[in-house]
């Protein structure tokens, strides 16, 4: 393979992990680090480093669109950055302490779950949200429009606490494993604080960038990061995510549920195979 | 509604947009203007760092050649900050790349700044303080990161 393709196929594929990443408020890094580790041939510790960059990319780059719009609930997003980051600097203190293989199964086994969960709540419609007076002191509360419905949509948050909870854990995982852990974040705003997907989706996108640019820096140092790799999955991210941030709105909310249910169990199988391999 | 409390609407075009307060609104725009402009600039120089890396790649058999590895990729010496001024001045491609991956890491940073500003201005302490709280642990974690993790 000459530079140029090697580039070139970085570029594609990095924009297919960039338009899906700013749909479902991932970072695009399982679909990244394993075509540039089994495809390309690329050592892992670069490719994480790449894949990190490419999380980062998706944030930027979609949540220019979605703040913009309003989808992005900026206030549960700062909420919970308090949790994601700290967790994430501790969970970057641990990784050179603790062996964190058993780790992937953890997190592979809990992904299972929540996209057992999101797919069972496919036909719940709305209904009476449980009161919470920590999201009506913060003000959480919010509403969008939903381009698929032609309608403003008003939301009610709840469960901010143990979502707050859940995130340190989301920032621990992604300081100990380089990975961007939107696959956490998502449903835990679906599931305990009741946010729309799309809004769910926007946050998690807004937030990811945050957590991964504080391990980037750590990968950075190290020279993980490597310009003529991680260069073309920015560039190709980014555009991507751009594109993706353009339709997200109008999808189907049941549709968006579908895919990324199928997109967790996938990312689950990932991670419960990576554990069990160990 | 109150006066004072202009009423402002998202630039779709819809009929049934909601309200929102207009120093939230502006926050909002802030927000994505510096998410724009960190992607624009980022994407700019990760591009022509690129180009200048092929630019100056070597041809296949001449000396230097033996940089490109079997799968494509052209491995040079990974980007030290203290040697990327010099780089950038000498024009090497991969240093290019290297300043845009730095500027689209910093890129969620600055927003949290700009975030902090931006409730300052709506008068709101309690997210003030949520968001600079946000902003030490991020410049204490990229402190941990420039003393090698």
């Amino acid at each position: 393979m000459s530079p140029l393709d090697f580039t070139l196929v970085t570029f594609g594929v990095a924009m297919v992990a960039g338009f899906f990443g700013s749909l479902l408020g991932l970072g695009g890094g399982m679909i990244v680090t394993p075509v540039l580790t089994l495809a390309l041939g690329v050592d892992i510790r670069y490719a994480i480093g790449a894949s990190l960059v490419s999380v980062i990319a998706t944030s930027s780059g979609a949540a220019a669109a979605y703040v913009r719009e309003h989808k992005t609930n900026m206030r549960v997003a700062m909420f919970l950055e308090v949790g994601t980051t700290l967790g994430a600097i501790s969970g970057a203190w641990l990784s050179t302490r603790i062996d964190a293989q058993w780790l992937y199964l953890i997190f592979g086994l809990a992904l299972a779950g929540s996209a057992i969960a999101m797919f069972r709540k496919r036909h719940a419609a709305g209904g009476p949200v449980p009161a919470d007076p920590t999201a009506d002191r913060l003000r959480l509360h919010g509403e969008f429009y939903d381009e698929s419905l032609h309608r403003t949509v008003a939301y009610r948050v709840s469960g901010s606490r143990p979502a707050l909870g859940l995130m340190y854990v989301a920032g621990v995982l992604s300081g100990l494993l380089g990975i961007g852990s939107g696959a956490l974040k998502v449903p835990a705003m679906d599931l305990a604080m009741r946010l729309p997907l799309k809004v769910s989706s926007a946050t998690s996108n807004f937030m990811i960038g945050v957590t991964a640019a504080a391990s980037a820096c750590v990968y950075f140092m190290r020279g993980d990061i490597v310009p003529f790799i991680a260069g073309p999955v920015a560039a190709g991210v980014l555009v991507g995510a751009t594109m993706g941030s353009r339709v997200m709105g109008r999808l189907d909310n049941r549709l968006l549920r579908t895919v990324f249910v199928i997109v967790l169990m996938i990312v689950s199988a990932q991670m419960i195979l990576k554990g069990a391999r160990g | 509604m109150s006066d004072d409390l202009q009423t402002l609407r998202v630039d779709a075009p819809v009929i049934d947009a909601p309200v929102i307060d207009p120093r939230v609104r502006r926050l909002e725009l802030v927000v994505s203007w510096v998410l724009r402009l960190g992607v624009a600039a980022s994407l700019t120089l990760v591009v022509a760092g690129m180009l200048m890396t092929f630019a100056q790649a070597p041809a296949p058999g001449s000396p230097g050649s033996e940089a490109v590895n079997a799968n494509g990729t052209i491995l040079t010496p990974p980007p030290s900050l203290s040697n990327l001024p010099r780089d950038l001045v000498a024009a090497s491609g991969p240093a290019w790349v290297a300043l845009g991956l730095i500027i689209l890491i910093l890129t969620p940073v600055m927003r949290v700044a700009v975030s902090a500003v931006g409730f300052a201005f709506q008068k709101d302490r309690v997210f003030v303080g949520i968001t600079l709280a946000v902003l030490a642990v991020l410049i204490a974690s990229f402190l941990m990161g420039l003393a090698g993790g």
